[in-house]
């Protein structure tokens, strides 16, 4: 297997007791978040005057009837059900199902012209967690395959945005200007949303300095070109904490908030392997230790 | 700590296990390249990602503001962040998304489409039998002179308890400027516009 290929997935490498962690973790923070987002749209939905621009399974089958509390509420019940299914894996199929399900409630949710991107990262990581479900029985291999595959998937989403940041305005993009511009932007769509005009103090920090507007946009264009790093598991860590800083600043600055992304890129990105493994052995030496003076 | 790797039965056909990794991984990447090939390149969660790309360029957004009928009778004109009349609505408090609102004003027709009409008037049907909304829509560009932002708000429509219905903006430098159409269906003169304003930076 080629060197890129082992770098997303080794199974000849033993697995350790602290990536299993990691790796349950990532699995219980992707269900518990699609759980949130399809109850979230729940409600939203039967809300909405029908899907005048359909997106995805949309554009070629009539979903209005998804308009509809009962059918809504109904497909969260399910798509949740098949997750949770997959999870314990009681379900080969699982997770697909509540992909595909996860896919019709989106569809239901964003009909009216304005698609959303802050549960893409979500779609991958549930596409990534079926492909492995459905590829691998064995439970090493398929916590090994998710976390392969959802590398795979994600690096792909940033390159491409990346690219298409590049394409509109080369590096000229991360001119300060742009965020002044965005900034004003948002804060209409703050006060139009709640009625209040709010501006926290980073936002009037940028606001007063473009080098430092120029800075952060500069920051996020290089956490996005070098997301394709994250295939080297030597920088893995670094890339995914980097681009999770990148959207807590775009949170923080823009009032974004790409909740979903930031969670699956903490779970992976930060040494929880490492510190449950660092643990344990700490507490099998104290043990060990102890059992020699005991003996002495 | 390595606890264990795969289990026996794989361990002896790696080959197998590692080829189909690749195999399922290149399929992803296939689907993810033809979902973003075709139409607009969006489908879910396959995209583009073209968020942020188009960078300088001037935005509309949605805002509404609930206007008394002594504020119906002046004029109804561009202006900036603190000329605006009436109070302000939260839409997120009637569960109303604002990029969903923007996304039908950025497409607004002039005069206002039957279906536009319809689709807001049901968007705001919980609101607007209590109360008349001015559905602005708010743009934001860079000046020529130093590229600061310059933020106005253009009234489009009167939303009440008598459906939805176009505002006439005056421009009192055109000849024969069209008179505005009230809220109480009534025609009225135009009026000088206001001051422009230095924007909100």
């Amino acid at each position: 297997m080629s060197f890129f290929w082992r770098e997303l997935f080794d199974p000849r490498e033993a697995e350790s007791y602290g990536s299993r962690i990691q790796t349950l973790l990532f699995e219980l923070i992707v269900v518990a978040r699609a759980h949130y987002e399809l109850w979230t749209w729940s409600k939203i939905i039967p809300l909405q005057p029908g899907i005048p621009k359909p997106a995805g399974i949309g554009r070629l089958i009539d979903v209005s009837f998804m308009i509809d509390s009962v059918a809504v509420n109904a497909n969260a019940a399910l798509t949740g059900t098949f997750m949770l299914l997959g999870l314990t894996q009681r379900l080969r199929w699982g997770y697909f199902l509540g992909f595909c399900g996860f896919h019709l409630q989106y569809v239901a949710r964003f009909g009216l012209g304005k698609v959303q991107h802050s549960t893409n990262m979500l779609g991958f990581a549930l596409l990534a967690l079926a492909a492995a479900h459905l590829a691998y029985r064995d439970p090493v291999l398929r916590r090994k395959a998710a976390i392969g595959y959802t590398v795979l998937l994600f690096s792909l989403a940033y390159s491409l945005a990346a690219i298409a940041k590049l394409r509109a305005r080369g590096f000229g993009w991360a001119d300060g200007h742009h965020l002044w511009l965005w900034i004003n932007e948002k804060r209409v769509d703050v006060i139009s949303a709640s009625g209040r005009p709010q501006m926290n103090m980073l936002q009037r920090a940028v606001l007063k300095s473009l080098p430092l507007a120029t800075l952060m946009l500069f920051g996020g264009l290089a956490a996005e070109m070098c997301s394709a790093l994250m295939w080297w598991r030597r920088v893995r860590r670094w890339t995914m904490l980097a681009l999770a800083a990148m959207h807590l600043g775009i949170a923080y600055v823009m009032k974004i908030h790409f909740v979903p992304s930031v969670l699956i890129l903490l779970s992976l990105g930060l040494p929880i392997a490492e510190l449950i493994d660092f643990i344990r052995r700490k507490r099998a030496t104290k043990i060990e230790d102890a059992a020699v003076n005991t003996n002495a | 700590m390595p606890t264990h790797g795969a289990s026996g039965g794989d361990r002896a056909d790696l080959p197998s296990v590692e080829r189909r990794f690749k195999i399922v991984g290149c399929v992803l990447l296939a689907i993810n390249l033809c979902a973003i090939s075709i139409g607009d390149g969006e489908f879910w969660p396959f995209s583009k990602f073209p968020m942020f790309s188009r960078a300088g360029r001037p935005w509309k957004r949605a805002f509404v503001r609930e206007v008394s009928a002594e504020e119906l009778r002046q004029p109804l004109v561009e202006v900036a962040e603190r000329e605006l009349p009436g109070k302000p609505v939260a839409l997120h408090h009637f569960h109303i998304n604002q990029d969903d609102i923007s996304a039908v004003v950025r497409t607004l027709k002039q005069p206002v489409s039957e279906e536009q009409a319809a689709l807001l008037a049901q968007y705001f049907d919980r609101l607007r039998h209590d109360r008349t909304m001015v559905l602005y829509e708010a743009y934001g560009r860079f000046r020529s002179t130093d590229r600061s932002v310059r933020v106005r708000f253009l009234p489009r429509l009167i939303i009440g308890p008598d459906g939805v219905h176009d505002v006439v903006v005056i421009d009192p430098a055109s000849v024969g400027a069209p008179t505005r159409i009230q809220a109480d269906g009534g025609p009225h003169d135009a009026a000088a516009t206001l001051p422009v304003d230095a924007g909100v930076q």
